[in-house]
């Protein structure tokens, strides 16, 4: 009795506020946006069939709609030549019901909402060719989150944002990029080829997402970030094992006249829940980069750094330090030019036993072409 | 000699076409009457969502290639329309937002804010904006 009093009372309190909204005329919205970036890259790395390559690098495509002002639905199908499965093609699938500005609610699949991801993952939001490695290596947290998430934000000058996601996730590995397929896996391709171990790809594991953003007069802002991995796969001895991981970030950015800095910190801990395998591996990697807008063009550096767990279950720290230039004459095109300059450093005693060249040059060009 | 100055008449000729102006619209039972460039772009990229008596801002747009839009962008933004265009697809990309609705006449503006009591867009100048209230716009 009480439950269906429950429930007669929010129908009545969802009629009400639905016949509040519909005294204004609501359009529903269709976007629809997408991108077709083209690559040409040249890495020196000595033991690559060829060195120069061209063609498609990636392709996206973002349709939205929202039938009722509170609700939105959002897809994003990405191609890239390396998919690893059909799952991966579609990045996000969701729709979100805002309640009120502090409380939204959604359910599908997301593109994890920690800000290293949302910022440069579609190729017309960077300025770079690559992605900085934090977001490619996937090690620090996944490309996408499938499950339920709840977000808001208050105040207007000082904002504050909450994102809170939990779901199911697959590891990506290192993720390929670009053509030559070195971009994402710097320091495996020093190693050995690519051997990210399909299995691992293809894991569905639990685990969830924090962020809470402060942001001042769109000056300023300053993340908080953390995801936990309740469930993950470590790689013992080439065998799977289960395990448990937690990463947490912190990122700034400045955005003044034309002049944006971002910077932003990660670290994280893998532990084995096997104790008869039982292994700990830390992982950290940060990045910090200036550009500045002047009219079409906006030159940018930016110095990257990672040290994760690679295939092979190596450590290697890996720094890129990056400068270039995109130009955007029109919407519809943005051209990136770019030098990056990748350098390798084996601690530990772990040698380049394949004997591949430790630093490698690469230059990359990149259209992108969106509407 | 002549033929210079001709081109340069013309050229102001187009210049004065060109800088064709705007005016800021919102329903009739809204309270505002004046806004500065600086709130009315903030109400137009969505970084404002609630008019002073905390009611919702409904933004309405005129599409990329409309004249009155270019001038808008240029005067109130500070920003070419394709400058305006990234920062949806960035924030459309990143999920913080989407862009307003674009309506591809001055009268569909019109009659959108009529029929919407939190709504704010904008018109030509020469534009008859009866049965809506134009709001002042200061530097």
């Amino acid at each position: 009795m009480k439950t269906k009093k429950l429930i007669t009372s929010i129908v009545m309190l969802f009629i009400v506020l639905v016949s509040t909204y519909a005294q204004d005329e609501w359009e529903p919205k269709v976007h629809l946006t997408g991108y077709v970036n083209t690559v040409v890259e040249y890495a020196n790395l000595d033991h690559l069939d060829t060195k120069l390559g061209m063609g498609l690098s990636d392709a996206g495509f973002l349709a939205s709609y929202s039938p009722i002002e509170n609700l939105e639905l959002k897809a994003t199908l990405v191609y890239t030549h390396h998919i690893p499965n059909i799952q991966s093609l579609v990045v996000e699938a969701y729709g979100t019901y805002a309640i009120s500005d502090n409380f939204k609610v959604g359910a599908g699949k997301f593109l994890t909402p920690l800000s290293p991801v949302n910022t440069y993952f579609y190729a017309p939001l960077n300025i770079s060719v690559t992605l900085p490695m934090i977001v490619s290596h996937h090690f620090l947290l996944p490309q996408s989150i499938s499950g339920f998430q709840v977000s808001g934000e208050f105040g207007d000058k000082v904002n504050f944002k909450y994102n809170l996601t939990y779901g199911n996730y697959t590891n990506l590995g290192h993720a390929l990029g670009g053509i030559l397929e070195v971009q994402g896996q710097e320091d495996i391709t020093n190693v050995l080829p690519h051997i990210d171990l399909p299995e691992l790809e293809t894991q569905y594991l639990l685990g969830g997402s924090a962020r809470f953003e402060a942001s001042f007069q769109d000056v300023f802002s300053l993340g908080l970030n953390y995801f936990d991995g309740t469930q993950s796969t470590a790689i013992v001895a080439e065998e799977l094992v289960p395990a448990k991981k937690y990463s947490w970030g912190v990122d700034g950015h400045l955005n003044l006249s034309g002049l944006k800095i971002n910077g932003e910190y990660w670290k994280g801990q893998q532990q084995t829940t096997d104790l008869a395998q039982n292994l700990t591996s830390k992982y950290k990697g940060y990045y910090a980069e200036a550009m500045y807008q002047a009219g079409i063009f906006t030159p940018f550096v930016r110095y990257d750094f990672i040290e994760d767990i690679n295939g092979s279950g190596l450590q290697a720290p890996t720094t890129a330090k990056s400068l270039g230039v995109a130009i955007r004459p029109i919407f519809e095109t943005l051209f990136k030019i770019e030098y990056r300059k990748v350098n390798v450093d084996y601690a530990g005693g772990i040698t380049n036993f394949y004997d591949f060249q430790d630093n490698y040059n690469h230059w990359l060009f990149s259209t992108v072409i969106s509407f | 000699m002549k033929k210079i100055y001709i081109l340069l008449i013309l050229f102001s000729v187009g210049i004065t076409v060109g800088a064709q102006s705007y005016k800021v619209i919102v329903n009739n039972t809204n309270s505002t009457s004046a806004l500065s460039k600086k709130q009315v772009s903030n109400l137009f990229l969505k970084k404002e969502k609630k008019w002073p008596d905390g009611s919702k801002v409904a933004v309405i747009d005129l599409k990329g290639n409309n004249p009155t839009r270019k001038v808008f962008s240029s005067e109130v933004h500070s920003k070419s329309t394709n400058a305006v265009k990234s920062y949806w697809q960035q924030a459309v990309f990143s999920g913080k937002g989407t862009p307003p609705v674009e309506k591809s006449s001055d009268q569909d503006v019109i009659n959108f804010v009529k029929q919407n009591s939190g709504a704010i867009g904008y018109v030509s100048s020469g534009t008859n904006t009866s049965g809506v209230k134009t709001i002042t716009v200061s530097d």
